[in-house]
């Protein structure tokens, strides 16, 4: 697997906690949510199958929303540095871009078109690493860990547009997709208190699958998606 | 809790990461730590990709091109096989979200299907099952053309049975293995003149191993002799299908009297419990069995097993609920086959 590098990189933040620890009083301990908006897209990429196949498949992706939202506790170990961890539930969504529908001509109020929606829906356990510059109240933020994502559902939503109205189907399925899938994020941004106890955080955030979210395929997926992190965080 | 509290609570792991002896091995040490969490992560997420499927590698390859195998003649569109294809039907057969089927098998030169009661026959090595799956583009009128989604395989060597499907490609020419899956978007003009779009699914090798397995083993479905035992039509003639392979050298010799019939669920003069068990053997029972993927269950619908030994009786409510719902059967079908969950609706409403 060359999953390897991806987690090194993600995880290279937290080498640099062994450095000397803070001299001042000690950094508190804070509890926080999050939640972002994540634009997920997929491609897949293979040398053992036909070509055909791949073209087709990703011609047919474009990006599509879905979200996260988490808990998490955040304890420094350095000045600048803190370790962070939680809970939460992610969405991830992919779709295929509007495809025309062909009838034979005989039929009237016949849908125009249709956009496939997949949606795989996790609880997700965040690792990462978080590393705090400048001085003052704005201060900048990098972050870098990894996301275990558990497999809860997924689901296919078709979406059929007439010429004036727009239906939607949805069909739901609890196998197919590996119970634990591994994401590699990294983000920056800033903080910013707004009480003494209180920061808020706003960090563009990156993710990407390091293994794949069904096993077993001959073809390797590619899962990107990424967002826009809206923190609040309060320090016991 | 109060803030010395949680500070000792996390003081171990401040040690780790913050050695206040400065220790210069300290960061080496840390870096280190990081690297083998890290590998340690990977190692048990690779040991967690169960998605709940029963794989089952194959043991030969397959070929790249459907056309390779020269299953049909003349143009493909026309799915017209050749002369060492044999078509064949079944009496009651599988919900896949309305789509239309067309099943052969090949035999290998001089070779015979040896019949073993009402069952399997034995099947040599060197079978080849041939299922097509396509929609009427007009179900009300068959002349306005079909499209034809996938064509499935199932072939037997000497070590045992192997799976593969071909997506056919939009111009209908030829088709081409797909062995991740596949979502295509399908639609057509249903019987009551209804628009119907869907998500159709072409599964992956995996899927196709969790329904057709039993014990480990890959295994057929429908060409028992009982769901074979049926009137067909062949040149302008209708017989008995049992029979009717028999003249075509690829059954061997039996009394189609002898082997009992599965009956055809859509038969609507059949009793019900008759046309529902019917039902539940081709669309559940490939799981729903002893040795089938749904085993721990104990919920079984194999047509032949007697009503008390089906634990029906305990499944009732349950097993109109996750029909309902769309979450069995657990694979195979996107959208909820209305026409067999009623079968199955009044069935079950019929049950003391
Ligand atoms: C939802 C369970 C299910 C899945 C998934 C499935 N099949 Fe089947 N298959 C059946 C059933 C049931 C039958 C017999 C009934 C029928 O043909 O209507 C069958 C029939 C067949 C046949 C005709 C011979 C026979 O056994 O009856 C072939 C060939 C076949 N399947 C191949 C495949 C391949 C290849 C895949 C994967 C790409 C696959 N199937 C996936 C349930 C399944
Ligand atoms: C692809 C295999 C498969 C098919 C086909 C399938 N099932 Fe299932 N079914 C399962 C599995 C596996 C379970 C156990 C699910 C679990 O433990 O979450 C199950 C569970 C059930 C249960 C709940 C039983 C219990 O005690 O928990 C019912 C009821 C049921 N199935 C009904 C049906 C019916 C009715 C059909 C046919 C219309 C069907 N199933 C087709 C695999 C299948």
């Amino acid at each position: 697997m060359n999953a390897l590098p991806f987690l090194l990189a993600a995880l290279m933040p937290l080498t640099l906690a062994g450095q000397p620890a803070a001299r001042q009083r000690p950094h508190r301990a804070s509890i926080g949510i999050q939640v972002s908006p994540l634009l997920g897209y997929r491609t897949i990429g293979t040398s053992t199958v036909d070509q055909r196949v791949v073209t087709n498949r990703n011609g047919l992706e474009i990006p599509w929303w879905g979200y996260t939202a988490s808990i998490s506790l955040s304890v420094p170990v350095s000045k600048r540095i803190a370790l962070e961890s939680g809970v939460g539930y992610v969405s991830r969504g992919y779709q295929t871009r509007p495809q025309a529908l062909d009838w034979p001509g005989t039929v009237s109020d016949l849908p125009l078109s249709s956009t496939t929606r997949f949606g795989y829906h996790f609880l997700s356990i965040p690792g990462k690493a978080t590393y705090t510059f400048g001085t003052g109240k704005l201060r900048g933020i990098v972050e870098a860990g990894f996301s275990m994502n558990v497999f809860i559902d997924q689901r296919v939503t078709i979406i059929t547009r007439y010429a004036e109205r727009e239906t939607e189907s949805a069909s739901r399925k609890e196998v197919g997709v590996s119970r634990f899938s591994l994401f590699a994020l990294i983000g920056a941004g800033v903080c910013y208190p707004i009480s003494s106890r209180i920061n808020v955080t706003l960090a563009p955030v990156f993710q990407y699958g390091i293994t794949p979210l069904r096993p077993g395929l001959a073809v390797r997926e590619h899962l990107y998606s990424g967002g826009v992190t809206i923190g609040l965080a309060r320090r016991f | 809790m109060k803030k010395h509290e949680f500070n000792r609570l996390i003081q171990p792991i401040r040690r780790i990461f913050c050695p206040e002896n400065r220790n210069p091995y300290a960061r080496k040490r840390v870096a280190g730590c990081c690297v083998l969490v890290g590998i340690l992560l990977i190692k048990m997420v690779g040991a967690c990709q169960n998605d709940g499927l029963i794989a089952i590698g194959n043991t030969r390859s397959f070929l790249p091109k459907l056309s390779q195998y020269g299953i049909f003649q003349g143009n493909p569109a026309n799915l017209n096989p050749s002369a060492d294809f044999h078509l064949y039907e079944l009496a009651s057969t599988l919900f896949t979200d309305y789509a239309g089927k067309q099943r052969l098998i090949k035999l290998p030169p001089g070779t015979s299907l040896a019949a073993q009661g009402d069952g399997f026959p034995a099947f040599p090595s060197g079978t080849m099952l041939v299922k097509t799956f396509y929609y009427d583009k007009n179900q009300r009128d068959p002349s306005n053309g079909k499209v034809i989604i996938e064509t499935r395989l199932l072939v037997k060597t000497d070590l045992g049975w192997n799976v593969a499907t071909y997506l056919w490609a939009d111009d209908q020419q030829e088709a081409t293995l797909v062995t991740s899956g596949f979502t295509k978007t399908v639609n057509w003009v249903d019987g009551n003149g209804t628009a119907q779009v869907i998500a159709y699914h072409v599964p992956s090798e995996r899927e196709c191993t969790t329904c057709h397995q039993l014990s480990g083993d890959v295994v057929p479905i429908g060409p028992k002799l009982r769901n074979l035992n049926r009137p067909v039509t062949r040149n302008n003639r209708t017989l008995n299908q049992l029979d009717y392979l028999q003249q075509a050298g690829i059954l061997s010799a039996l009394s189609s009297s002898s082997v009992s019939a599965l009956p055809a669920y859509s038969d609507a003069d059949l009793p019900l419990e008759t046309r529902a068990r019917a039902y539940a053997e081709i669309n559940c029972a490939h799981c729903h069995q002893a040795a089938g993927y749904a085993a721990s269950t104990k919920l079984f619908f194999n047509y032949e097993l007697p009503y008390d030994q089906t634990t029906i009786a305990r499944h009732k409510g349950q097993i109109i609920h996750l029909m309902e719902t769309g979450k069995m059967p657990r694979l195979g079908t996107t959208v909820v086959d209305q026409t067999g969950l009623a079968l199955l609706k009044s069935y079950i409403n019929s049950l003391p």
